[in-house]
């Protein structure tokens, strides 16, 4: 540490201050530019290496779609999974895990939850979605483009 | 002069400072430490919350090479714009950028083509029938940010080799939901 001893014991007397208002002012600056950063992480969503050209689309679709779009006059996001129309986190957590039970007690543990929202939906909301397959260990999420809205709702 | 004369007193008001500049020297480290000086290709963008994302803890010990793609609100804009979801739904009012320089689309894909170049593959993918990249590419995007923006991204992305994508997103503070 800085200190020991009694001022007398040292004959060679320093002045200190301005070494003090040097430590003063780089700690304002340190302490202005301090910013407390958030913890940020990552979600991995690896493309097809083929584009997606080589897929086939099933006629009993082996998949939980999610459809999203932007309802301008309410200014929020409409979720729509299969025909039901979703509004609560927890809701579409259960549906998404009752299809995926299915789909493995099916024998197809890799069917993917896939995103459709329209090009104006919140990139924020469409990482909720995500968020809740990640919860329940689903790795293969896909996004698609162009959900039309609903007519009704 | 009188014979009784006060002895004059001499005060010696010295405080001892030793333990100040230690405390202070102690404070300087803290923030010099913390302060994050690193020259940044993240532009200040406020992530999506999400508590599932894989955290950035060994960012800086990663080897893979990658680009980051931001996609930001443009600072041109009024900031009121982008304090509701509602009101920056347009594209117009975001930017895609890679290291400080904003993109449109066509110009994105010009310089993902270069990056993606700059680490291809060993080999030909037998899927793709091409070499891909074995670069990564990630997206931060702003939480408004419209879907149809990051979907291109992904899209030009894709077109050029760049099939590794992973999407940024913040963890929550303790105790809160994300949304």
């Amino acid at each position: 540490m800085a200190g020991g001893g009694e001022a007398e014991d040292n004959p060679v007397n320093i002045n200190v201050v301005p070494m003090v208002d040097v430590i003063f002012c780089l700690c304002v600056f340190f302490m202005c530019s301090f910013k407390f950063k958030q913890l940020e992480g990552r979600f991995q969503s690896w493309l097809p290496k083929d584009l997606g050209n080589g897929q086939v689309t099933p006629d009993q679709p082996i998949e939980m779609r999610v459809a999203m779009y932007w309802d301008e006059q309410k200014g929020e996001v409409v979720r729509q999974y299969g025909n039901r129309f979703v509004k609560e986190d927890d809701e579409l957590e259960s549906l998404i895990n009752g299809a995926h039970k299915d789909f493995v007690a099916q024998n197809h543990p890799n069917a993917p939850v896939i995103v459709d929202a329209d090009a104006k939906v919140p990139w924020g909301a469409v990482m909720n979605v995500v968020n809740i397959a990640k919860k329940l260990q689903i790795e293969s999420i896909q996004f698609a483009l162009g959900a039309n809205a609903p007519s009704t709702h | 002069m009188s014979k009784h004369a006060k002895p004059q007193l001499k005060e010696d008001i010295s405080p001892n400072v030793v333990p100040m500049i230690d405390i202070m020297f102690l404070l300087l480290l803290f923030f010099m430490l913390g302060a994050d000086m690193s020259q940044r290709e993240s532009v200040e963008v406020k992530l999506p919350l999400a508590d599932q994302v894989k955290e950035d803890k060994d960012a800086n010990a990663q080897k893979d090479p990658e680009t980051t793609v931001n996609i930001y609100p443009d600072p041109g804009v009024n900031e009121e714009v982008f304090k509701n979801a509602a009101t920056c739904r347009d594209a117009k009012y975001w930017l895609i950028g890679i290291r400080g320089n904003s993109y449109t689309i066509d110009a994105l894909k010009t310089q993902l083509k270069i990056e993606a170049e700059e680490f291809p593959e060993p080999m030909v993918d037998a899927a793709a029938g091409r070499v891909l990249s074995a670069k990564k590419v990630l997206i931060r995007a702003g939480q408004f940010a419209p879907f149809g923006l990051v979907q291109k991204v992904i899209e030009t992305a894709g077109s050029v080799g760049m099939y590794k994508v992973e999407v940024a997103g913040n963890k929550p503070p303790a105790g809160s939901k994300s949304k």
